[in-house]
């Protein structure tokens, strides 16, 4: 394979998971435009290790893991830049969007759960990961990913005051949120 | 009533573009090269670094060093600065142009001493350094070449500017590879 082709396996690899990784980073860091950053960067550090991905069981479960530790890391720096910014400064960055109303909602009332159960919400339900693939990103038990999970669905249904069907009230349901 | 899965799944973009599999592999291709290049770099690099800052604490000038130029008989009261730039060269630098570096350098007014230390002695030195670390007692057995011969320069001036100045034009010299420094404590 020449210097500038692409694996065909990697292409395909990064144009199907690109969409849900975007939609994975915007529920967890509640903006889209950092999303779509965080994602490219996370398809980067796949070229980069792609003979080793490639041999995985689940390559999409290591971009899902990859993809949560840039984001938190992009909170940490945020937090920092925060505190910096706010001697100076109270105001904000906004950006304009035009997604739907419903969208801004959902991602608004995850954006409002305690960040491990955040995490814990969107890899499980969103990034269709196992119990045990989630509690090994999170570095944690699998109980506590059951816990955590269903203190999330509990809050979204207070925060968008909807009745969310959740397979989260029954344990043994939680093996396979996504056929 | 919707599943926490099939809301959470409306948020998925819909009107994304495709990403960049090409810029992403570009960037994935640099990053990699870049990698590469501080690997192979970092073992030597800290190698010398360290013996940089051993030799700023080590009295040379004795056995088998060759001491190339000590101006104790000049007028000024001038001391020695603390920082010790340590020269590098080539292995099979030839003694004609080893004489003529050492020469350039004595010959220098802001250069206050000049010591050279050769491979040998820079070995013995090394062993000191890392007695007790096999990976790196193994590392000069299997590399007798791991630490180049060098000249240890100190000047007249401490001052950070000058001492950059004179690194930088060190470093265009011909037969120099290398130029580090390290300042006593």
């Amino acid at each position: 394979m020449g210097e500038n082709e692409v694996d065909p396996a990697l292409a395909e690899l990064c144009r199907e998971e690109h969409p849900r990784l975007v939609g994975l980073l915007a529920l967890y860091v509640g903006s889209r435009p950092v999303a779509e950053d965080l994602a490219q960067e996370t398809l980067i550090r796949l070229q980069l290790h792609w003979p080793r991905v490639q041999a995985m069981a689940s390559p999409h479960s290591w971009l899902c893991g990859v993809g949560m530790n840039l984001a938190r890391s992009w909170w940490r720096r945020r937090f920092a830049e925060q505190r910096a910014n706010g001697r100076f400064s109270a105001g904000r960055a906004t950006h304009v969007t035009t997604e739907p109303a419903d969208v801004l909602a959902i991602r608004s009332a995850v954006a409002t759960l305690p960040p491990r159960q955040r995490a814990a919400l969107v890899l499980r339900y969103y990034g269709g990961l196992s119990v045990a693939e989630t509690a090994d990103h999170l570095g944690c038990a699998t109980g506590t990913v059951k816990s955590l999970t269903h203190k999330a669905i509990a809050g979204l249904r207070t925060t968008l005051d909807i009745d969310v069907a959740s397979r989260g009230d029954d344990p043994a349901a939680l093996e396979a949120p996504r056929a | 009533m919707p599943d926490i899965t099939d809301l959470l799944d409306r948020t998925t973009p819909r009107d994304l573009p495709g990403p960049d599999v090409g810029h992403i592999a570009l960037r994935g291709r640099q990053r990699a090269r870049r990698r590469q290049a501080a690997r192979r770099a970092a073992p030597a690099l800290v190698v010398l670094v360290v013996m940089a800052a051993a030799a700023a604490m080590t009295p040379w000038g004795d056995d088998g060093a060759v001491s190339t130029g000590d101006r104790d008989e000049l007028p000024s009261p001038r001391l020695p600065s603390k920082t010790e730039i340590v020269v590098f060269v080539d292995h099979d630098l030839t003694q004609d142009r080893l004489d003529a570096l050492a020469q350039a350098l004595a010959d220098d007014p802001r250069i206050a001493t000049v010591d050279y230390v050769g491979a040998e002695q820079a070995m013995t030195e090394y062993r000191r350094v890392f007695a007790g670390n096999e990976a790196m007692l193994r590392e000069a057995e299997r590399n007798p070449d791991l630490v180049p011969p060098s000249f240890r320069v100190r000047m007249f001036q401490d001052r950070s500017d000058d001492v950059e100045d004179l690194m930088e034009q060190l470093a265009l010299e011909p037969d120099v590879t290398r130029v580090t420094s390290a300042r006593e404590p």
